[in-house]
């Protein structure tokens, strides 16, 4: 069988384009184990997975555990309210005294950019990324990127808008390099305090007009607003944001033109999304969470199996 | 060490534009610390210390304007004695000592502590004081009785004053007694929890961005400061092109205003990052390839004076752990020399590389000095510039091991230094 170039999923930066293509061709084939009346395949019976989360977490986490669970692995869990961290461990020792027992694969969510990267080169576990810091968020750019394949065949040549808080997103900047790796253009959206200044170096079109950008592109990734990692207040209240670059039914129903929504959730309603889009056929956010499950059992397959083949 | 009253540099070029001896190969005769005869094959009939090498070099004693020994309170990071030996070992026979420890040096006494724990050894110490009282930043600290009692010059180092209206009292202030102001320059609230040089790899690596534009403020504030005041200042690890216009604006006006470079800014930029390697986790940081090269262009302008080591050793649980917890800073006084003679061999004589680690650090700081002469004391460092070699774990002398430099190449090494009658020769 084919393998994936990566030993760990670290971010999107470091797959190539066929990576990403054998990971979306292993979804396809999980998706439809997912919509058989018994759910769950014998695959990794063999492989321990710990879900080690030093920052909370509701469906990235829910939907680990589903596609482990289906996938038949043996699951820890871990959040770090409740851990020794707060005594002083360091993350090493932390996640070492865990593999101690005996643990193949780490699924990390750490408030740290590049912590899953350097307990790639500190411990002897394959690493999962699910989430670090302002980095990288490489499952959920993978399961959005399969979603708008999934309903437009293609990504190739697309127009994708980002919309929202790109500075502090490590959604937007995995979304960014694996739909560029899949030859889309790509274009943001938001306040100008939110924008790396860097960003149009790495071929991204930076915009700060919604109207415009929703009538440029063929989807619109709309992105949740972090108040929480905001330590400097960068528009003045969620009220102004909404007004400035909140998307509407009048603005979408103006352009006079099919364009794909997308979330990755949690949604502020009324601030960044409003209702009656949200609930609209143009939006395909469940069909994300869905697909979330499957990609995620991809991965997890794939880089057990990448693990075992050097046995 | 090794305490030796008779010594004889064998066949070693000198390299010392203040000698007319310059530019020749000869013999150096030396008793009781004191250079007695340079000529061809020098004979002595009493017993003595003979230093032969290959491709011998020998210059007037090197000096590092920005060392940090862990002394007092920092002592697993590095002791006077582990630091004074990382800079024998890279060549150096001064280091002018940075004064945030704990406690800070803010008073004569932590200066006459520092003076006294260096006195025996071959290394001077040349110690810097607060300019505020324990680095706080609330009021100037007592400069005149620690420059009497031979503190070498004042910085709060990277806690460097914020407030303009204090910054400009230190300036004046330091005028009753001709002091010297060092300060680095970084805008704290422009910075922000600056983590990396912002660019494409700050982005690609989401590390909180540190611009090169917190530091040009810092810059201008600083020489806008200096020229009201009409003081004497040093600007210390500068690494933005916009630095370099400002400096050289203020060199035109002749305004008493120096700079220096960071020995790892010439030869590192930010995309060496994008392993998150904390070993390169320094501030200022790692720029881009285009200031790197702009640095070096000033130095061969004239705009930068010094080349410093910015020498910070860093225990390993403060490094090897993720980038946003882990410590600034990099040990350098072992690579000084090694970086800036790859980097700038090929664009600068090897008399104009040594002024950069010797005379010209000197001239910053108004110290005599040392001239490769008869019955001169002898201050020198033998090195040579052409010796290709692997920077190792083994080699590092800092109690720290915190260098990116491992496994690295360079061209060019110390080999020793002699200096308060002692040799130290490099094993």
């Amino acid at each position: 069988m084919k393998h994936l170039s990566v030993n760990h999923l670290l971010g999107i930066n470091e797959l190539s384009q066929e990576d990403i293509q054998l990971i979306f061709h292993m979804a396809d084939s999980f998706n439809e184990v997912l919509n058989r009346p018994i759910k769950k395949v014998p695959t990794l019976r063999d492989v321990t997975v710990a879900n080690l989360f030093f920052e909370s977490s509701t469906r990235t986490k829910i939907s680990f555990e589903l596609a482990e669970k289906r996938l038949s692995a043996d699951i820890v869990n871990f959040a770090a309210n409740l851990s020794s961290l707060s005594k002083g461990e360091s993350l090493i020792d932390t996640v070492n005294n865990i593999l101690a027992m005996r643990v193949d694969v780490v699924v990390l969510r750490h408030p740290n950019p590049g912590a899953a990267y350097f307990l790639s080169k500190n411990v002897d576990s394959v690493i999962i990324n699910a989430g670090d810091g302002c980095h990288e968020h490489p499952s959920q750019a993978l399961l959005d990127s399969y979603s708008i394949q999934q309903k437009l065949g293609s990504i190739k040549n697309k127009k994708i808008l980002i919309v929202g808080d790109i500075k502090h997103s490590r959604v937007a900047l995995s979304n960014i390099l694996c739909l560029q790796k899949l030859g889309a253009k790509v274009r943001v959206c938001g306040p100008s305090t939110l924008i790396p200044k860097f960003l149009t170096n790495m071929n991204v079109e930076v915009s700060f007009d919604i109207k415009d950008s929703l009538k440029w592109c063929d989807v619109a990734n709309i992105l949740r607003i972090q108040i929480e990692r905001q330590n400097l207040n960068f528009f003045p209240s969620s009220r102004e944001y909404a007004m400035l670059f909140g998307v509407n039914k009048k603005i979408l129903d103006n352009i006079n033109k099919d364009i794909l929504i997308l979330h990755p959730g949690p949604i502020n309603r009324g601030v960044e999304v409003t209702s009656d889009v949200v609930d609209s056929n143009k939006s395909i956010i469940l069909d994300q969470v869905s697909n979330g499950v499957a990609i995620r059992m991809a991965i997890l397959y794939l880089l057990s199996a990448k693990m075992k083949s050097k046995y | 060490m090794e305490l030796k009253n008779n010594i004889i540099i064998r066949n070693a070029k000198i390299i010392d534009v203040n000698s007319k001896h310059h530019n020749s190969k000869k013999d150096v005769l030396i008793i009781n610390g004191i250079i007695k005869e340079i000529k061809k094959n020098i004979e002595f009939e009493l017993p003595y210390f003979e230093i032969k090498k290959n491709n011998l070099h020998i210059s007037p004693g090197w000096i590092d304007l920005h060392t940090r020994l862990g002394e007092p309170g920092l002592e697993h990071r590095e002791t006077i004695i582990t630091g004074l030996k990382s800079a024998a070992d890279g060549g150096f026979t001064s280091v002018v000592v940075m004064p945030n420890t704990n406690p800070p040096v803010d008073k004569k006494s932590e200066v006459i502590f520092l003076l006294k724990e260096g006195a025996d050894n071959i290394v001077e110490v040349l110690p810097t004081g607060c300019v505020t009282e324990k680095c706080q930043q609330k009021k100037i600290s007592e400069m005149y009785d620690m420059h009497l009692h031979g503190a070498i010059a004042f910085t709060d180092d990277k806690k460097n004053i914020q407030n303009a209206k204090l910054m400009s009292i230190a300036l004046e202030y330091v005028k009753n007694f001709k002091g010297l102001i060092m300060t680095t320059n970084l805008d704290n609230n422009f910075n922000k929890n600056g983590q990396i040089n912002e660019g494409v790899v700050s982005t690609e690596l989401g590390l909180e961005p540190s611009p090169e534009l917190s530091e040009d403020l810092m810059v201008m504030r600083n020489l806008k400061l200096l020229e009201y005041t009409n003081s004497k200042l040093h600007l210390s690890t500068i690494s933005t092109k916009n630095s370099l216009r400002q400096i050289k604006a203020a060199k035109t006006k002749k305004l008493k205003v120096s700079s220096d470079v960071a020995a790892h800014q010439l030869i590192l930029n930010d995309e060496s990052l994008r392993n998150f390697d904390t070993n390169l986790k320094v501030m200022p940081p790692l720029r881009d390839e285009l200031t790197r090269k702009a640095l070096i262009k000033g130095i061969k302008d004239g705009i930068i004076d010094a080349i410093s080591s910015d020498h910070s050793p860093i225990e390993i649980e403060s490094k090897k752990c993720e980038f946003n917890k882990a410590e600034f800073g990099i040990i350098g006084l072992e690579t000084v020399f090694p970086i800036t003679n790859t980097i700038l061999k090929d664009d600068l004589k090897l008399e104009e590389i040594i002024q950069l680690i010797s005379s010209n650090p000197r001239q910053i700081l108004g110290i005599k000095q040392p001239i490769i002469i008869e019955n001169q004391k002898a201050n020198i460092t033998l090195f040579d510039p052409d010796l290709k070699w692997y920077y190792q774990e083994d080699d590092i002398q800092s109690l720290s091991k915190n260098s990116p430099f491992i496994n690295h190449q360079f061209t060019g090494k110390s080999l020793g230094i002699i200096n308060k009658g002692d040799v130290y020769i490099k094993e």
